[in-house]
């Protein structure tokens, strides 16, 4: 009867293997973190937005003094541009003759009929520019804000706006990663970025409450830090950015 | 691990059901692994030493080799009650001998049938653990993904945007429940009916042994 009551044993250490090889299995998941991989994309995208440029304003440079100075320019410019008045076109007046035009006379007016509205198409396409590029100058002067320009620049130097550069880069990748459940969730980070481009680090300075649209950002941000050049100067940079759904914006 | 932070409560708690099932059923498989390939293989060597040393005193003083043999059980039990046959055979002053007419081979086959079944229960235990998992969990996980789904939709009226962006998250989460449901019911059912099949060749195995056992008995020692 003894050998009927026989205990079987080892059930305790397989239940511990078990629990270890679940174990083993979650960390190499999150190791290799398998979720954002889907959304990742391993070629970088480049895109030139002709629309918001990423040169707010080169002239007006970080704040400063000579800044008001620059932005102040830039009316005066677009003042002269809008100043250009839109000619009115006289039409040829149509030389009134008592006598009835000789053929020749009549061939000589249609030419110069011709000319004349060759000039006149000149002059309108010449018109619609300048009112396109006036338009332009005022929605670039508008974005040239005191925080534009590059950081530490005096709006003399050529190139870019790092600040708008890397807001472009994070709202690149934060497309791709964009995820959210409440209404309208807002996210304020703090962007530290190193010398050499790397990201030091970023801080939630407002949070939304809304974990899954934070996580978004937050790989968002790694994402895009993959790329980051150096700032300008080879200087620390940080810069805070307010995610919402709809996109990013400077802070 | 992401996304089972951001995973609502009562799916959080099926997922935690689910690993649980996981875990535990993972555990059984590999116990049943070791105890039904000990139970072959110390009965193939058991069976082996039974046709070999033919001698029933000398195959019971070597019965601790066989510890995990279900085949050495039974041979233990039903010699245990010949023994008491015998016994009794030599208070009537007829040693070695044992009687057809009081039912001595009945009393035998009865305790061989009796060791048959208390192995049989011993090997088929916890096998309802694995078939409970692999019938339930699929719908622990489904009710997971119906929840999920739920509040994905809600998440869609609360923000008043049908987006990919507002939708994904929740199904996603309401698919890890399914898919996990699945992870543990798929081995359940695979290690169930492996070990099913593996229980039925072992039960075959000591029914033949009872039988064989029974005529031996009776051609050696029945009067």
């Amino acid at each position: 009867m003894n050998r009927l009551r026989k205990k079987d044993s080892g059930l305790g250490i397989s239940i511990a293997c078990s629990f270890l090889l679940h174990a083993a299995l979650l960390a190499t998941f999150s190791l290799i973190d398998l979720y954002p991989s889907i959304n990742k994309s391993p070629e970088p995208v480049y895109y030139v937005d002709i629309v918001n440029l990423p040169v707010a304003n080169p002239r007006s440079g970080s704040p400063g003094k000579e800044a008001p100075e620059a932005a102040a320019a830039a009316p005066s410019r677009q003042q002269e541009a809008m100043a250009l008045p839109p000619k009115p076109t006289k039409p040829s007046k149509p030389v009134p003759s008592s006598k009835a035009p000789k053929t020749p006379a009549k061939e000589e007016s249609s030419e110069d009929f011709q000319e004349r509205l060759a000039k006149l198409e000149r002059k309108v396409g010449r018109q619609s520019v300048e009112s396109t590029m006036a338009d332009l100058r005022k929605r670039v002067s508008a974005q040239g804000g005191s925080r534009s320009g590059m950081p530490g620049g005096k709006g003399t130097e050529a190139g870019s706006d790092y600040a708008s550069y890397i807001q472009s880069r994070l709202r690149d990748a934060f497309k791709m990663t964009i995820a959210y459940r409440s209404r309208n969730p807002e996210v304020v980070v703090q962007v530290f970025i190193s010398r050499y481009g790397k990201l030091s680090s970023y801080r939630v300075q407002r949070s939304s409450g809304d974990k899954v649209f934070e996580d978004a950002v937050a790989r968002a941000i790694d994402m895009a830090a993959e790329n980051f050049p150096p700032p300008p100067n080879r200087r620390e940079f940080q810069q805070g950015f307010i995610f919402r759904p709809e996109g990013l914006v400077k802070k | 691990m992401g996304i089972f932070a951001v995973t609502g409560l009562v799916v959080k708690v099926v997922l935690v059901i689910l690993c649980s099932f996981s875990v535990l059923s993972l555990g059984i498989i590999f116990f049943k692994f070791w105890q039904v390939y000990r139970a072959k293989s110390q009965s193939e060597r058991f069976l082996e030493f039974f046709w070999k040393v033919k001698r029933f005193d000398s195959i019971n003083s070597q019965l601790d080799r066989f510890n995990d043999s279900p085949l050495a059980v039974l041979f233990g039990e039903g010699y245990a009650e010949m023994k008491k046959i015998m016994e009794k055979g030599v208070e009537k002053e007829a040693p070695g001998i044992i009687s057809t007419e009081l039912g001595a081979f009945d009393n035998i086959a009865r305790a061989l049938r009796r060791a048959t079944t208390s192995e049989i229960t011993r090997l088929e235990r916890m096998l309802t653990f694995l078939a409970t998992t692999g019938s339930t969990a699929p719908f622990i996980g489904l009710f997971g993904t119906v929840w999920g789904i739920m509040t994905a939709f809600k998440g869609i009226g609360e923000t008043g945007s049908a987006s990919l962006a507002v939708v994904a998250p929740g199904i996603a989460e309401a698919l890890i429940a399914t898919a996990v449901g699945l992870v543990a019911a798929i081995p359940a059912v695979m290690g169930y009916n492996h070990f099913q099949h593996k229980i039925k060749v072992l039960i075959a195995d000591m029914d033949s042994f009872s039988t064989e056992y029974l005529n031996i008995v009776q051609r050696t020692f029945g009067k």
